[in-house]
């Protein structure tokens, strides 16, 4: 459609041509790169008004001087020249211009001009995907795209990072966004499809960076609703690199780097003397209201029992745990393309090992994408990728819903004691460092191969695309893809280890595997009726998606030396299979007048297996229109201010399934046995009645360029999801803890602005800076029963209540150390200050005390060229604001006491409460604490508000002449510098909902890297 | 070629129809679950399972040494911050108890459900033994839910909430309130009784409520309740008319790893594959293990003062030389894991009835009731006390003292003192019958979600 493209200004003016003396008529030929033959071209006499315009066949024929130059542009393409020197026929072969590239986005089953888009969409190039991280898609695209939010679970490489389109539209359901790659849907296994759970793994990075293209996010309603019922919380569209015509280029590409947590002032515990001291205060103190508390000791006694009570050795078991970690990537692509095929192979490898003692993400990833023309009306596309990813790690708290691992970073940092050496006098690792027992040295424990976690990945994603022309305006497609995963993970505790003492040892292997089948079939017409362009599309797609997992564990080893599962006794088997199916149809249609009115409108049908007949079937359709004024007459006054200006607005509905499987059924499940007996209980109650989760967008907004170098574009959104798919809470006494129910509406609504602008644009120094700003919030409207709050997480650490934000911390609110006696206090009623305070934590009344959700987020970049592009620098600066986060580890680290017979705490819990230091943050430590002050309040919840680098790169592009191309050197960081933290002390990227599970913080890295093409 | 690519997005189409219908592969939907006797056998198990799930704070984990661990004689080697250490603090709050109280519920209410489905059954006459045994279940897991969350009746607590009686399906917006403890243990009888009346299987079967099992659990109500004719009578019944025997000293400290062993009327079994890992009572009472449960030295000092009795070979001085990776202490020896079991520490039945409880019940209510207690004890001692010579007369004291040395570490020793008016003191607590500490918080979640109709136990908050 992009074809149609209007008669250029120059190619008007040529039309009133003037015929010289000694002239000649030339014919000839204007196509691309394919020999498509390109329509409308303006063909024109240099510094002349002669001229004529390129015909259906892409041909022309004109009189012209015989000593003149011909010139031939075309939109989108880089113009030609050629001087006539008396031929009669002269061929041009024009090439498309990627700065204009850019401006054709990729969009829900196709790609139009991004001019001519009414959607909200946003899009980023591969490259600067892979510039920011070489490991995973979502890592790269951080503080690059307004209304978009990503979040690890930790900072472990090959962990689960999450994306969050235009807030949170889901209480229960998926708030995970539908992944498109070249056109296919890419499986809808969540984490827990494929993962056991003991630590995070994520199933995005088994694609490589390096061969992306493009990736785009569709954010409204007509942008996305052709993706029907999974497209509620966005869509991401992967385009891969295909190869192109011409000469054929190699490319290598080389990193190199290092990696350490982001932020040095995190995770600080007490040192050696500090903990001794600690432990007496806190002993002593227990002593005093209750010696059971301190197990009839004084707090002398108890601090004679540390590895070394005299003080002098002090370990920071922080630096024992964490490390400088290396890691590497190299990447081999070939594009080479002839008039029929062309080629892209790409070959990558990369290598990260984590910064935790032991860990490591290794990926080996292949891809080939060939476009061949069959005939004139017929092109096939075949895209396969292959990857294999490694992991090995430790467990991490990704699978505890209450309580802390204990053989996690996290877990072996905080028990780990202060006053033991890592080493024994002998340079062996010292066993005996834990000051609970309950877990080990990490370099035993970690760096071992007695206890570990291995994973390992081979994903496979496959597509046939076939396209028919039938006419020049119709034609036919069929986009057939299967995407599979086989996630191995191997779990392995020796019998000397300290998970596998009590099962003398632990071997076990769990398969997962997923497989998803989509076959989508379209017509396509594209038409031109003079000023009018029509353009629509209908057709079906069907979506088989399976997965299964099978689990075999064995115990009572021999010994540590083998860990075959046949080397040990059975101990476990498991296995099960779901499969849930979607059927569609799909239709779309766009309609513009001269690219000034755009009218577009897109239905959707979806049947899903996940519900039950008689609501499995859901209608989603939007309408958008477009208005550019700056084509209107009455603007060209202020034409150059208004160099393009468009206004738009859309609305239109999206859907959402529940994550389970057969929700709706009720169940009685076989998965159990009683002695040697089969047992089958009822598993799940019945819900014919449950739908599909709706939601209602709403957007407007504009596109404005100012001189051709400024661009603002500001949009404002509103999207309204009812019928929420919930996991209502149940009474225990049903025999149920929650069921799955379509109840309550949640309002997300936010303003999205973009602005870039090229400052400085002169041969020796450019400067551009793109900078994307959000405002949001996510409001929880209704609720069921009458809108009673539901509490809910960890403890009921959170809340909903209609009017508040979604995430909202819902607890006791700490008032301070009462300086008198050094006793904590709370707010028996938060929101009642008159009924006084109460050192007791169980008498505290809570109330909400923050939100995960930030108001605001956003990031600038600022690029520079120097020396006519020899040199180039970027680097880009991301900032949050209102948001909170809960600070799990922070619940051990500060216990005021309590745990003071099992755990060391943080650094900063040294200024406590003593009769010497009684304006002191924290109160008087005592061990196993009555009062439970340390219990979930709101000493927890701490602000993410920050402003931090997020990357810097330099790159020089060396002068060679010879047999290379292209020679380009860079260093670039990752998240350097944290600019300002209302924490200093904690690392305000975690988890979406706020809560700070993350035994590996957020990282960064310092990498050197090369690029060669030839 | 070309004609394949028409049809293969029409034929997907076409499935699609009949695709839209999934099944689960390890779940049957609930109207076809129970269309067989064999089906209501493994729903009858299914809820022992449910029951006993692999988690904290389930009757096979925590709550089967409850009444230890609060009782006066536990200790705690170590604490790792589990909840056995936090149970014997009387630490745990309303945000701790939510397993105690939904795995029993949700095993309830398998129950009720496979006692409804089993009315369409053809073939009731064999159906009716394990329908009887579905009602002896919900009396016993009324039973356990009944000691925890409420107080003993007898106890004289001024708290007289019992529980949210389970007796029926309830649809899953249900919100129950509680019914008075006397309504509660009413219940617990009834169920009993009905099962009891209703064809209950009377063979040996020590995984399974039988019949013997109902009536021995039954006695136990009854003395709860204070109803001692009643106790007496089925303590007496058991006693004489069942086929179970009391241990000897040869046999005694061997009988903890079998399975069906000669006094055990009723416990739950736990296997290789299923069992409470290491929140188990052998994880607990394990000097490598959690070590949270242990015995006090004065328990210990006081079972040594007759090593003529079997029962102080129970208990363990483990205050062995120094291993760092040892927690030193004194260990009851009842959770040695069953025989054969792969993690022995993970793995062992968990005794709800055995046969010597019919003989203390016996003695206790015929002492209240004024007949001759020494019998039942002297029977008891017998068997465990190497050249025992019979008394003529035993007193409260006695049966007590005996209940102590022969049920420790089987989830008795705090419901001993409450109901019969004493106090548990352990260290530096003191914790009187009518102590609100007597009895576990209910939920937070349960109380939040009722909106005012569940009353909280006093003391927590509610």
């Amino acid at each position: 459609m992009c074809r149609k493209i209007v008669i250029s200004l120059a190619a008007l003016l040529g039309l009133i041509s003037a015929a010289a003396a000694q002239s000649l008529v030339v014919t000839g030929s204007v196509t691309d790169l394919e020999g498509y033959p390109l329509e409308g071209a303006a063909v024109v006499v240099k510094g002349s008004a002669t001229g004529t315009v390129t015909n259906e066949e892409g041909r022309f024929e004109f009189k012209v001087p015989q000593n003149a130059v011909l010139v031939v542009s075309y939109i989108g393409y880089i113009s030609q020249e050629k001087p006539v020197r008396g031929e009669h026929t002269i061929n041009f072969i024009l090439t498309e211009d990627s700065e204009f590239l850019d401006d054709v986005i990729v969009v829900a089953y196709g790609s139009m001009s991004k001019s001519d888009f009414t959607g909200s969409a946003a899009q980023v190039s591969g490259d600067d995907i892979a510039q920011a991280s070489s490991e995973s898609i979502d890592k790269g695209m951080i503080g690059k795209i307004s209304g978009v939010r990503i979040a690890s679970d930790s900072g472990d490489p090959g962990s689960a990072g999450h994306v969050q389109i235009r807030g949170v539209s889901s209480i229960s359901a998926g708030t995970s966004p539908l992944y498109v790659v070249d056109g296919v849907v890419m499986s809808s296994s969540t984490e827990d499809d494929l993962n056991v759970g003991y630590k995070s793994m994520g199933v995005l990075n088994t694609i490589n960076p390096e061969d992306i293209e493009s990736v785009t996010v569709l954010k409204d309603a007509a942008a996305a609703s052709l993706y029907g019922s999974r497209a509620a919380n966005g869509v991401i569209l992967i385009t891969t690199k295909k190869g192109r015509q011409g000469k054929t280029t190699v490319t290598y590409s080389g990193e190199f780097g290092l990696s350490n947590m982001a932020n040095q002032k995190a995770l600080q515990m007490m040192d050696g003397p500090r903990f001794i001291q600690y432990l007496k205060d806190a002993g002593d103190n227990a002593y005093a209201i209750n010696p059971a508390y301190s197990y009839g000791y004084t707090g002398a006694q108890i601090a004679s029992m540390v590895a070394d009570p005299s003080g002098k050795t002090s370990t920071d078991w922080t630096k024992q745990i964490f490390r400088n970690a290396f890691q590497q990537n190299h990447q081999i692509s070939v594009s080479a393309g002839g008039e029929k095929t062309k080629v892209y192979a790409g070959l990558g490898y990369n290598n990260t090992e984590g910064i935790v003692l032991g860990s490591y993400f290794e990926r080996f990833s292949g891809r080939v994408n060939v476009d061949h023309k069959v005939n004139s009306w017929m092109d096939m596309s075949v895209r396969q990728m292959i990857s294999f990813t490694k992991t090995k790690g430790h467990s991490d708290q990704s699978g505890q819903s209450q309580g802390m691992g204990y053989a996690t970073p996290i877990g072996v940092l905080t028990q780990s004691d202060p006053t033991a050496a890592p080493k024994n006098p002998d340079g062996t690792w010292n066993e005996y460092v834990s000051w609970s027992g309950q877990t080990g040295n990490p370099h035993l424990l970690f760096d071992s191969d007695t206890e570990y976690n291995r994973t390992q990945t081979m994903r496979s994603l496959s597509s046939l695309e076939s396209t028919i022309r039938i006419t020049d305006w119709l034609s036919l497609s069929n986009t057939l893809g299967y995407d599979y995963i086989d996630n191995k993970q191997y779990l392995w505790w020796a019998p000397s280890s300290i998970d596998g003492a009590a099962l003398n040892g632990l071997s076990a292997v769990y398969i997962f595997q997923t497989s998803d089948l989509t076959n989508s079939s379209l017509l396509r017409y594209a038409d031109q009726y003079g000023p009018h362009s029509v353009s629509a599309l209908a057709g079906f797609e069907a979506a088989d998606h399976r997965v299964g997992y099978t689990y075999s564990a064995a115990n009572n080893y021999p010994g540590d030396k083998l860990n075959a599962l046949s080397v040990g006794q059975m101990y476990g088997v498991g296995g099960s299979q779901s499969r849930s199916f979607m059927a569609s149809i799909l239709a779309n249609a766009n309609y513009d007048y001269a690219h000034r009115y755009y009218a577009s409108a897109s239905f959707r049908r979806d049947g899903s297996s996940r519900l039950g007949p008689d609501s499995r079937w859901a209608n989603f359709w939007s309408v958008s229109a477009a208005w550019r004024l700056s084509s209107e007459d009455f603007m060209s006054s202020v034409s150059r201010l208004f160099n393009d200006f468009k206004i738009k607005a859309s609305y239109g509905t999206n859907g959402n399934l529940p994550s389970g499987y057969y929700s709706y059924k009720g169940l009685y499940s076989a998965n159990g046995g009683y002695g040697t007996g089969a047992a089958i209980y009822w598993s799940n109650p019945e819900n014919d009645a449950l739908g599909w989760e709706k939601s209602r967008n709403f957007n407007v907004g504009f596109d404005w360029n100012m001189y051709n170098r400024i661009d603002l574009a500001v949009e404002y959104y509103n999207k309204y999801t009812s019928s929420l798919i919930f996991d209502m809470p149940a009474s225990a006494v049903t025999g149920f803890s929650s069921y799955t129910s379509n109840v309550g509406n949640l309002l997300n609504e936010g303003v999205e602005v973009e602005f870039g602008a090229q400052i400085v644009n002169l041969l020796n120094f450019t400067w551009a800076i793109d900078m994307n700003f959000t405002w949001q919030r996510t409001v929880v409207e209704n609720l069921p029963n009458g809108g009673a709050d539901i509490p809910y997480g960890d403890g009921s650490m959170y809340i909903h209540r209609e009017g508040a934000s979604m995430y909202s911390f819902y607890l006791p609110v700490w008032k301070g150390v009462d300086p008198e006696t050094g006793l904590g206090e709370f707010w028996i009623d938060p929101e009642d200050h008159s009924k006084g305070v109460t050192n007791y934590y169980s008498e505290a009344g809570s109330t909400i005390v923050g939100k995960a959700m930030p108001d605001v987020i956003g990031g600038v970049t600022n690029s520079m060229t120097f020396l006519d592009g020899l040199f180039d620098a970027s680097f880009l600066i991301s900032f949050q604001a209102g948001g909170s986060l809960f600070d799990y580890p922070g619940y051990f680290t500060h216990s005021d006491g309590f745990r003071a017979a099992s755990m060391n705490a943080a650094s900063d819990a040294a200024d406590y409460w003593t009769p010497d230091n009684t304006d002191a943050l924290y109160p008087k430590p005592i061990m196993n604490n009555p009062y439970r002050w340390d219990r979930f309040s709101s000493r927890l919840i701490k602000s993410t508000d920050n402003v931090r680098v997020r990357e810097i790169a330099v790159g020089a592009n060396v002068p060679v002449k010879r047999h290379i191309d292209r020679l380009r050197i860079y260093a670039k960081a990752t998240n350097p510098l944290i600019i300002w933290s209302a924490v200093p002390d904690i690392d305000p990227d975690v988890a979406i909902n706020g809560y700070r599970t993350v035994d590996v913080p957020v990282t960064k890295s310092f990498i050197l890297g090369i690029n060669i093409t030839f | 070629m070309k004609t394949m690519k028409y049809i293969l997005p029409v034929a997907v189409m076409l499935s699609g129809c009949d695709a839209l219908d999934q099944d689960p592969s390890t779940s049957v939907t609930v109207d076809t679950a129970i269309t067989s006797v064999e089906d209501l056998s493994n729903a009858v198990n299914g809820a022992y399972y449910v029951a006993t799930y692999g988690t904290t704070m389930t009757v096979a984990s925590e709550l089967s040494i409850y009444a230890d661990l609060v009782g006066p004689d536990s200790y705690q080697p170590a604490s790792s911050g589990q909840n056995a250490s936090r149970l014997a603090q009387y630490a745990l709050t309303p945000a701790d108890t939510y397993n105690a109280y939904y795995y029993l519920y949700a095993a309830l209410a398998s129950v009720n459900n496979a006692i409804d489905k089993a009315a369409d059954l053809e073939d009731q006459e064999a159906a009716a033994p394990y329908v009887a045994e579905l009602y002896a279940m919900r009396g016993l897991f009324h039973f356990h839910l009944a000691t925890v969350f409420a107080p003993i009746p007898t106890s004289g607590s001024s708290n007289d909430m019992g529980l949210v009686l389970a007796d029926k399906v309830f649809d899953i917006s249900y919100i129950g309130e509680r019914a008075s403890l006397q309504d509660t243990y009413a219940m617990i009888v009834s169920d009993f009784t009905k099962a009891i009346g209703s064809g209950l299987n009377m063979a040996r079967n020590s995984g399974h409520m039988n019949y013997w099992a109902a009536l021995a659990l039954r006695a136990r109500a009854y003395l709860y309740m204070g109803d001692y004719d009643a106790a007496l009578a089925d303590a007496r019944q058991v006693i004489g008319e069942s086929p179970y025997t009391l241990y000897t000293p040869e046999s005694y400290t061997r009988a903890w790893s079998q399975e069906g062993a000669d006094e055990v009327i009723m416990e739950y079994l736990q296997t290789d594959v299923y069992n409470a890992q290491r929140y188990a009572p052998g994880y607990y009472t394990s000097p490598l293990g959690y070590s949270e449960y242990g015995v006090s030295p004065e328990f210990y000092a006081w079972m040594q003062q007759t090593p003529e009795d079997v029962r102080s070979q129970m208990v363990a001085d483990l205050n062995i030389a120094p291993d760092p990776d040892y927690n030193p202490g004194f260990y009851p020896l009842k959770y040695p894991g069953n025989a054969g079991a792969s993690v022995r520490t993970y793995t062992n039945n968990i005794k709800v009835v055995r046969l010597s409880e019919m003989y203390l019940i016996a003695a206790e209510a015929a002492l209240h009731v004024g007949e001759d207690a020494s019998q039942y004890i002297n029977a008891l001692r017998t068997n465990r006390i190497v050249g025992y010579v019979s008394v003529d007369e035993v007193d409260m004291d006695d049966v007590m003292d005996e209940r102590r040395k022969e049920l420790f570490a089987e989830g008795h020793a705090a419901f001993d003192c409450w109901r019969t008016g004493r106090a548990v003191v352990n260290g530096s607590f003191t914790i009187a019958p009518d102590d609100y500490r007597t009895v576990l918080p209910l939920p937070v979640e349960e109380v939040d979600l009722s909106g005012g109709r569940l009353k909280q136990n006093p003391g927590y908050g509610g």
